[in-house]
This record gives C-alpha cells, structure tokens and sequence, in this order.
C-alpha cells in the first residue's frame, strides 16, 4: 500500500507531534518530517515542490481523526464483504 | 452569486420529476491537477497532464467529495493520506486522499481551487465523481422533485 511507511512513521510520532504542534499539518516523506505547517495547503505546496507526483503524506496532527460518511461507499463495502 | 439550475422538461415542455428522480442532480465535472502541482512540473520542465472531463452527482448523504481513483491516477497523482470511512459494520475502512481541483465547464460555477477527495471505483455508477457536503458547505442547492429542477448557488 502506497505511503505505509509513512502513516506508520506518523503513528510512531503522533503522541511527541500532539504535544507541540496539535491542530497543524505535518508533512511526511518515508521516514522524514518534512515541515509542520498551519494549514494544509502550504504543507502540499512544499510537497509537491520537492516530491511532485511521488507519494508523500500530508496529516492533520489531531488525536482523533474523524470518520467520513459516503453511503454508496458503504454499499459498496458491504456487497465485498458478503461476496 | 452564481447559479446553476437543470430543468427536466418532456416534450410538452411539462416538468419531468421522473428523469430527475434517475439521473438525480448530475453536472459535468473537470478534475485537475492542483495548481501548486501544475506549477512545481512547469518549473521542472515536465508537462502537465490534461484535466479530465466527466460527470458528477450531487451526493447530500456523502461528508466528503469522491473522485474515482482511475481518473486520479490518470492524472499522474499519488495519494497524500487516507481517511477513515464508515460502513455498515461498526468498523470503519481507510480510504487513500488525493488533491485535486475540481472546476464545472458549461456552468457559471466557480472552480473550486483546491480538494482533498477520497478515491474509490465508480465507474459503475457511470459517474467520475460524486460531490459531498465538503463542497456543499460553502453553497446553496435546492432540490425540486416535484418541478424536476435542481438549482446550485456558490
């Protein structure tokens, strides 16, 4: 899976990320912190100029990330699941 | 304060609820690159790739916007994080983000400059997109089944 080793590396830092930065946007390549940054715009604006279409992982530094609601999505989870 | 409305008209010129009701609130949709990205490959010297030109439907049951992931990766994007999706379980599924810009050819609607869309497959819903509540919250749209008129305001 594309930016595993990312999210993995944004796991292992959140609780030190939370403590200084909570509510900012890091910007994180393999495993690299690239920049922390107050909104997220600025934070893919330095991604894309250093990394282009590579992958990179930009993430909003908060303890509980929110779930998103796409019924169809949902429908489309389901019918995987029961086939 | 622009506006779009699609009227469904039969012949007669009458209201037609019933195509409404199955094409539901539909408009053609242009998916970019965004242009912080357009901008770093001009610079690079490499080209940027042509937006694609698809169609979207209005979602009021969807939090966030939905782009199918071939057009995504069509465009040469990678993605920059997940989300978290609910489904009819108590579990949720991680989902991968793109960035994006989505703009609305035909109509006077602004494009929106800059999205972080969720990417999935949609092709079997003959859609390229599906437009959530993340886009919603910043217009107006008026949903006239009776009329067969649909009216969006940015």
């Amino acid at each position: 899976m594309a930016l595993e080793t990312e999210i993995a590396y944004f796991n292992e830092m959140k609780a030190k990320l939370l403590d200084a930065h909570e509510g900012q946007y890091v910007l994180i390549k393999g495993r690299e912190i690239i920049g922390v940054f107050p909104a997220y715009e600025e934070a893919y604006e330095v991604g894309f100029q250093r990394f282009l279409q590579a992958p990179f992982l930009v993430k909003q530094i908060i303890e509980k990330e929110p779930t998103e609601q796409v019924p169809l999505l949902a429908l489309h989870f389901q019918r995987a699941a029961i086939q | 304060m622009p506006l779009f409305s699609k009227f469904w008209r039969q012949q007669n010129g009458a209201s037609d609820p019933q195509r409404l009701r199955a094409a539901g609130a539909a408009l053609q949709v242009e998916i970019a690159v965004p242009p912080q990205l357009a901008a770093a490959l001009q610079q690079a010297g490499q080209p940027i790739p042509a937006p694609h030109i698809g169609l979207a439907i209005i979602d009021t049951g969807a939090s966030v916007t939905t782009v199918d992931v071939a057009v995504l990766n069509g465009l040469g994007l990678s993605p920059t994080g997940t989300a978290n999706v609910a489904t009819p379980s108590t579990t949720s599924v991680q989902q991968p983000i793109y960035a994006c810009i989505l703009s609305f050819p035909g109509t006077p609607l602004p494009a929106i400059p800059f999205n972080q869309v969720i990417a999935s497959q949609l092709a079997g819903l003959g859609c390229v997109a599906l437009i959530g509540r993340d886009i919603l919250q910043g217009c107006m749209f008026v949903y006239n089944g009776v009329e067969g008129i649909w009216t969006v305001s940015f």
